[in-house]
């Protein structure tokens, strides 16, 4: 293949750079996630890049349960978004500042 | 039968995790009932491990099973390892048995509380512990045992936790009885140091090659520990406090079971005691003083259950006074027949206070024998007792320990032969000025308008509350008869295996010159407690403000043990802190160093609320920041 | 070819993903990253990595962006959060934090030297071969995979249906808002009060 392993890896990390700004600095817990999701892909191209570059299987492997992982985040993530709603607060991560406990 | 014994000892952990759990789910009663049947079961499967044991053999009596080993380094380990043998079955049975009846005995008198499910639940396990504390055959069990039984006694206490002297009484008990935690740790210590080893068998096969320093030594460190628990002179302070919780625990606890954990633990470690000559001589100083002392103070009390516990303080005296003899089997017996008649006394003054609605002054009583004539009947079987009237249980084995004394003829001896009998005088005084006040006499104006009423609606008690009294004026009635001199031998036969150098015991005939003459000094005190309370006369009056009142006083003030311990531990603490505070701290802090320092410190803290902020995006942004800062520098360096 | 499809989907994903981050509506940054993956997707393909890629879709875009477009229809217009009190420094830190990271790892890769693809076979990405890895070599990671799966799914049941869900009564919104406006007015008299005290001051 002709394209270098190193433009996977500077598109991954502009990716993650840009799904990092998202996270800190968007508001909304849902676009907080959405962030999130680009940021846990272009770690997941890396993970393709590599393990191609070495011809195992190990890379994708590893991209597969990054994806159930960030299933089960996300799941956690929409439920405390829906509980959220469902007691009538905002949805303004800022807004969640006191910790009760 | 080790299968039954550890059921015995797992039953009421079980009732304690049931009751923790399902708690409020349960009904009251139910939850009362549940606690008492764990009780009943747990005393059946004693008995009947008992009966196992006395049908072996008596060199295979002493059964050591061990579970498993929680502990390990090097050559020392220490396991779950139970031991039974004759000593502890007496123990196991006792505390089953007074612990069923008074678990029936508090469905009745917690009815009224809406908390009685955590009464239950406590009560079950102080049980478990007092099991686990008898049963262990290693000394850290045995200290969890002991500390647990400190825990519990505190628990229940302190049970009703919004009455600020129960409060205050619980954690005095606390405390005293961690400097005794502390003895037996540090003697704990010791005995590893010395033995290497802290099970039971291995310090009592080694207890002959100890030196008598070195064993005397650890036997007073044990002993503290005993007279911390069992509430002997001078740690004895907390006893009659603890009397601010319910009447069962005043019963069971500090009554039956807890405090004689001294008496146990002295005639357990008989062999370790027998190295130790001159600690064995102290043991009985300390009882003869202490059961006069106790004797003394319990004169001139007017509180029901105050007069009870001094006088249990003064009946654990004797029993130290019967260890501290070598006459283990008459120690153990007294604390046998004690449980059952000190056990009874304290439920008939629960029975009285019920009647007359939490009153437990006796100048508040008198006169209530037409009103209560069971409670006066099976009161009476029980005071009959613990003055020490032949036939009665507690004659027999007080007398025991007497002629005991009597057998050893030798200077410590005598002291404790004369002082039992001055103790038994007294014991006749105060036991029968307490009846006298409480049932005969005029009634007081209290009691006249309190007590028709409730008779009327409660009777003398509810049946729950009742019945356990009948059962303990059995035992306090004929217990003694297992031990007749000259007759039976159940009890000091039965004990002898426990000490491998043999007990004092009497003759019968001098049993029996010791029963004549402590009976006769029984009766007098009866007969000058008659003629001092039982009529109506200024006697009482005279005697507070005779001649002899600066006595009365002192007694009154429990001899200024309090008062001591007030001005030598707790005064000095308190102007030493308040002195520290106002003379050393305060100024410290205010000088300008030091108080830079601490505004520097506020200034950085107030500078970083900035980031600080609780926003987690900005956490996230330092976080960021951070790992770009990180690598820049890897790459810089190159 | 090659380097015109990466290029492609590269400029696509890059333009998608700022699309999410940039997007105030949560639902255009749901579809756009939609089309993030999508293009991921095509350059997992580029990398031969056909399971995973196939999986990116049908799992990652077919089943949690669902997920995800549910939610934001479920929540509504309150998921769209403005700008609000953002203050500048916060924007230039959270961009330089962004490319400094991105500047620094494409730096490192830029200085490092890797070796050539790797030969493979006509097996490599396919899904027997990941089968393979899954049971085998990974088998306890997977499982604990499936752990947390079921364990986030049970957390997402509990939060979801805590809480009741409440219309307020029309009382109650008044109640509301009386209150509130009984707030401010205290706020506002406190405010003067506190104005009040400080001109005393000055004057003292």
């Amino acid at each position: 293949m002709s394209v270098p392993i190193t433009f996977f890896l500077g598109l991954s990390a502009i990716l993650f750079s840009v799904g990092l700004i998202g996270v800190l600095l968007r508001r909304s817990p849902l676009t907080i996630l959405l962030s999130l999701e680009v940021m846990l892909n272009s770690v997941n191209l890396t993970l393709i890049a590599f393990s191609r570059e070495v011809g195992g299987t190990d890379g994708q492997v590893f991209a597969l349960i990054v994806m159930g992982v960030a299933a089960a985040e996300v799941v956690v993530g929409l439920g405390l978004v829906v509980a959220m709603t469902r007691r009538e607060m905002v949805l303004d991560t800022d807004e969640l500042r006191t910790l009760n406990g | 039968m080790t299968e039954l014994v550890w059921i015995t000892l797992a039953l009421p952990i079980v009732g304690v995790i049931v009751l923790t759990l399902l708690g409020m789910k349960l009904p009251a009663r139910g939850a009362g009932w549940f606690a008492s049947l764990i009780m009943l079961a747990a005393f059946g499967c004693a008995a009947v491990a008992t009966v196992i044991l006395a049908t072996r053999p008596e060199e295979e009596r002493q059964v050591v099973q061990v579970a498993w080993t929680w502990l390990s380094a090097g050559n020392f380990s220490v396991g779950l390892d139970l031991w039974f043998d004759e000593l502890t079955a007496v123990m196991l049975l006792i505390i089953t048995g007074v612990g069923f009846l008074i678990h029936v005995y508090s469905i009745g008198y917690m009815e009224d509380d809406p908390q009685s499910r955590r009464f239950m639940a406590y009560l079950n396990l102080f049980v478990f512990s007092m099991l686990l504390l008898v049963l262990s055959a290693n000394l850290v069990l045995l200290l969890a045992g002991w500390g647990l039984v400190g825990l519990s006694s505190y628990l229940l206490i302190g049970f009703w936790h919004n009455k600020p002297k129960a409060i205050k009484a619980a954690k005095k008990a606390f405390i005293m009885n961690a400097i005794g935690d502390v003895g037996i740790a540090i003697g704990a210590f010791l005995l590893f140091v010395d033995l290497g080893t802290l099970s039971y068998s291995g310090i009592f096969a080694g207890a002959a090659s100890l030196s008598e320093t070195q064993a005397s030594i650890a036997c007073l460190l044990l002993l503290v520990g005993a007279v911390a628990k069992s509430a002997q002179l001078p740690l004895h302070t907390w006893l009659p406090d603890a009397m601010e919780g319910p009447t069962p625990i005043s019963a069971l606890i500090h009554a039956a079971t807890m405090v004689t954990a001294g008496v146990y633990l002295i005639a357990r470690f008989n062999p370790l005691f027998h190295q130790a000559p001159k600690v064995l001589d102290l043991i009985v100083i300390i009882g003869v003083v202490g059961l006069l002392m106790a004797g003394l103070i319990a004169l001139v009390q007017t509180d029901i259950k105050r007069i009870i516990a001094f006088s249990t303080m003064s009946q654990i005296a004797y029993m130290f006074v019967g260890v501290g003899l070598m006459s283990y089997w008459s120690g153990v017996f007294h604390l046998f027949t004690h449980a059952f008649f000190k056990a009874l006394l304290f439920l008939g003054a629960g029975l009285v206070i019920h009647a007359l609605h939490g009153e437990q002054d006796i100048r508040n009583m008198g006169g209530l024998r037409k009103q209560l004539p069971k409670v006066y009947f099976c009161m009476m079987i029980g005071a009959l007792a613990l003055s020490g009237i032949f036939p009665f249980s507690g004659g027999f084995s007080k007398d025991a320990i007497l002629s005991s004394a009597l057998s050893v003829d030798s200077p410590i001896g005598w002291i404790a032969y004369v002082g039992g009998l001055v103790g038994a005088l007294l014991t006749g005084i105060y036991t029968f000025r307490l009846m006298f006040m409480v049932f005969h006499r005029r009634m007081s104006p209290y009691a006249e308008n309190v007590i028709p009423h409730s008779v009327k609606h409660h009777g003398e008690g509810p049946s729950t509350m009742l019945w356990p009294v009948y059962i303990l004026s059995i035992g306090a009635a004929f217990a003694g008869l297992l031990q007749i001199p000259g007759l039976t031998h159940v009890f000091s036969s039965w004990l002898e295996p426990i000490s491998p150098y043999g007990m004092v015991e009497a003759t019968a005939g001098q049993d029996w010159f010791t029963t004549l003459i402590g009976s006769a000094v029984g009766l007098i005190g009866i007969a000058v407690a008659y003629h001092l309370y039982a009529r109506e006369n200024d006697a009482p009056e005279l005697i507070r403000n005779g001649r002899a009142r600066l006595i009365h006083r002192a007694l009154e003030r429990r001899l200024y043990w309090d008062d001591l311990y007030l001005w030598t531990f707790e005064k000095p603490l308190q102007w030493a802190s308040a002195f520290l505070n106002r003379d050393v701290d305060s100024p410290a802090f205010r000088w300008a160093p030091l108080d830079g320092l601490g505004q520097l410190t506020a200034f950085f803290g107030r500078s970083f609320t900035i980031i600080e902020n609780g926003i987690v995006r900005m956490y996230a942004l330092v976080f960021a920041l951070g790992i770009g800062a990180v690598i820049l520098y890897l790459l810089v360096r190159g | 070819m090659d380097i015109a499809v990466f290029f492609l989907a590269a400029a696509a994903a890059i333009a998608t993903a700022v699309a999410v981050v940039a997007q105030k509506n949560p639902f255009v940054s749901a579809l756009a990253l939609l089309g993030n993956l999508v293009s991921l997707a095509v350059l997992m393909l580029l990398l031969e990595a056909q399971f995973v890629a196939i999986a990116q879709i049908i799992v990652y875009a077919g089943a949690v962006m669902v997920m995800f477009l549910f939610v934001i229809a479920y929540v509504g217009p309150r998921g769209e959060v403005g700008p609000g009190d953002r203050k500048p420094w916060q924007v230039w830190l959270a961009v330089l934090a962004g490319a400094l990271i991105a500047i620094e790892v494409i730096v490192v890769t830029y200085g490092a030297t890797f070796s050539d693809w790797a030969e493979i076979d006509g097996n490599y990405g396919s899904p027997a071969a990941i089968g393979e890895a899954l049971v085998t070599n990974y088998l306890l990671a997977f499982e604990v995979v499936s752990v947390i799966l079921f364990m986030g799914a049970v957390a997402g049941v509990i939060f979801g249906t805590g809480g009741r869900p409440r219309r307020l009564s029309n009382d109650e919104v008044l109640a509301k808002e009386t209150e509130s406006a009984e707030q401010r007015r205290r706020e506002a008299s406190r405010a003067v009060l506190d104005a009040a005290r400080d001109s005393m001051g000055e004057g003292a």
